[in-house]
This record gives structure tokens, C-alpha cells and sequence, in this order.
């Protein structure tokens, strides 16, 4: 997966880079440098439910032809829960000051370059890459073989 | 599986709910004059919002607390 996330990011910074000022990138990277900032992307991490976007995932796989933007409900919800519970966490300052931050010129910016980021998240998502997925299969099988050899071992 | 299911990790601050649907970042009919250092921070700015050791090890764990439960609760997979 490693080798993938350049793909990722170059499309966030492409969705970045149509909507926020060269200032305003400045401003939420310090932002996200600042104890808020770290402590919204650590809770929002943690509030983040997989289940739904990982059967969609599955889902998607198992049907040739999926649709490029398979997920896009699941992640939605999951983003907007995992807001909701971390504003939910947030003591009383610390939520006035987030609120606060989404609404100045670079929140808002930020919330502009929002569906252009997704969009690029999905993209990412749903690419095929036959020749990772030949990686990842080849290892299922390795640790298939192991388990094997482990139970005729005892 | 594909690993796209490993994204779920992203999490983007203020990356709600809204205009899912739509299409990617189309670039605009005018770029702006600074677009080259626009995605230059861009690039910075995406990987501080997904950093890799952070997407590799939330990933890792997501999918060993969820990948089963998920996979049980499919009605075929009982069937099977």
C-alpha cells in the first residue's frame, strides 16, 4: 500500500491546490500541527467506523464492474459519525475553537476542497491494481501454507 | 480484496458528508498563477492529513478488528 499513497496524495494536493490559497494550505497545516488540530485527527481516527466502508469494499471486489465511487455512501456516513463523536469529546473551549477555525477563510476553504478530496479518496480506493492484489494474494497463500505446517507440526 | 479497503483510514479534517457523488477536482478553466506551489503545499498538506506509518498501522488494525465481524455477519459466508 505504500507504494500507492503517492497516487493519494498527489490527488489531494490537486483538490487541495483548486480550492485553498497557497496561505490557506499554510494555515490548516498549522492547524493540524496545533494540540487541537492533533487531538481532532488522533479522536477522528479513533471514532472512525470501518465496518460498512470494508463490506462495501468486499462487495465491490466481488462484483467485476463495480462503480468508481463504491464506498462513497459508507465513507460519508462513517466521516460525518466520526465527526459528530469527536466533537462530542472535545471539551467546551476546545469545541468553540473548532468551530470557530471551520469558520474562518481557511475552515471554509478547506470545506470547499472537502468533496474534491473524497472524490480523490474514492478514486484511490477503487483503483484496480492487479499486480498489488497478485502481491497481497500470493502472501494469503504464504501464510495459508504456514498455518498448515504449524497444525501438522503438533 | 482489494486494497482500497485498507483507505478507510483516511481521515480528513472537515471532509464531511456533502457532494460525495461528485466528480474529482476538475482543474479550472484558468489555473492560477501560483497553481505549481498550490500543489507543492498540497502535496505537504496531504501528507500530514495521511501520513504513511499512520495509514499502514490504522489500516493493519482496522482490518483485524473488523475484517472478521464483517465477513461473519455476510449471510452467504454462512451459507458456505
Amino acid at each position: 500500500m505504500s507504494d500507492r499513497l503517492p497516487r493519494l496524495w498527489q490527488g489531494m494536493a490537486d483538490a487541495y491546490a483548486a480550492e485553498m490559497t497557497v496561505a490557506e494550505i499554510q494555515d490548516q497545516m498549522r492547524f493540524m500541527r496545533s494540540p487541537l488540530g492533533q487531538k481532532m485527527h488522533r479522536l477522528l481516527n479513533a471514532n472512525f467506523e470501518t465496518g460498512p466502508l470494508l463490506e462495501s469494499s468486499v462487495k465491490a471486489n466481488l462484483t467485476r464492474g463495480s462503480k468508481p465511487d463504491a464506498g462513497a455512501k459508507e465513507l460519508g456516513a462513517a466521516s460525518s459519525m466520526a465527526m459528530l463523536y469527536s466533537l462530542s469529546q472535545l471539551s467546551d473551549s476546545e469545541r468553540a475553537e473548532f468551530v470557530a477555525y471551520t469558520s474562518s477563510p481557511t475552515g471554509t476553504a478547506v470545506q470547499r476542497a472537502g468533496p474534491g478530496v473524497m472524490a480523490a479518496l474514492l478514486a484511490w480506493m477503487n483503483a484496480d491494481d492487479p499486480e498489488a492484489e497478485a502481491r497481497m494474494g500470493k502472501i494469503a497463500v504464504e501464510v495459508f501454507e504456514q498455518m498448515q505446517q504449524e497444525r501438522a507440526g503438533k | 480484496m482489494r486494497l482500497a479497503v485498507c483507505a478507510f483510514a483516511a481521515l480528513l479534517i472537515f471532509h464531511g458528508t456533502p457532494a460525495l457523488a461528485a466528480a474529482p477536482a476538475e482543474p479550472k478553466a484558468a489555473r492560477p498563477a501560483d497553481w505549481s506551489e498550490r500543489v507543492s503545499q498540497g502535496l505537504i498538506l496531504a501528507r500530514l492529513t495521511q501520513p504513511e506509518d499512520e495509514v499502514l498501522s490504522t489500516a493493519l488494525k482496522q482490518l483485524d478488528d473488523s475484517l472478521v465481524k464483517t465477513l461473519a455477519a455476510q449471510p452467504d459466508m454462512h451459507k458456505l
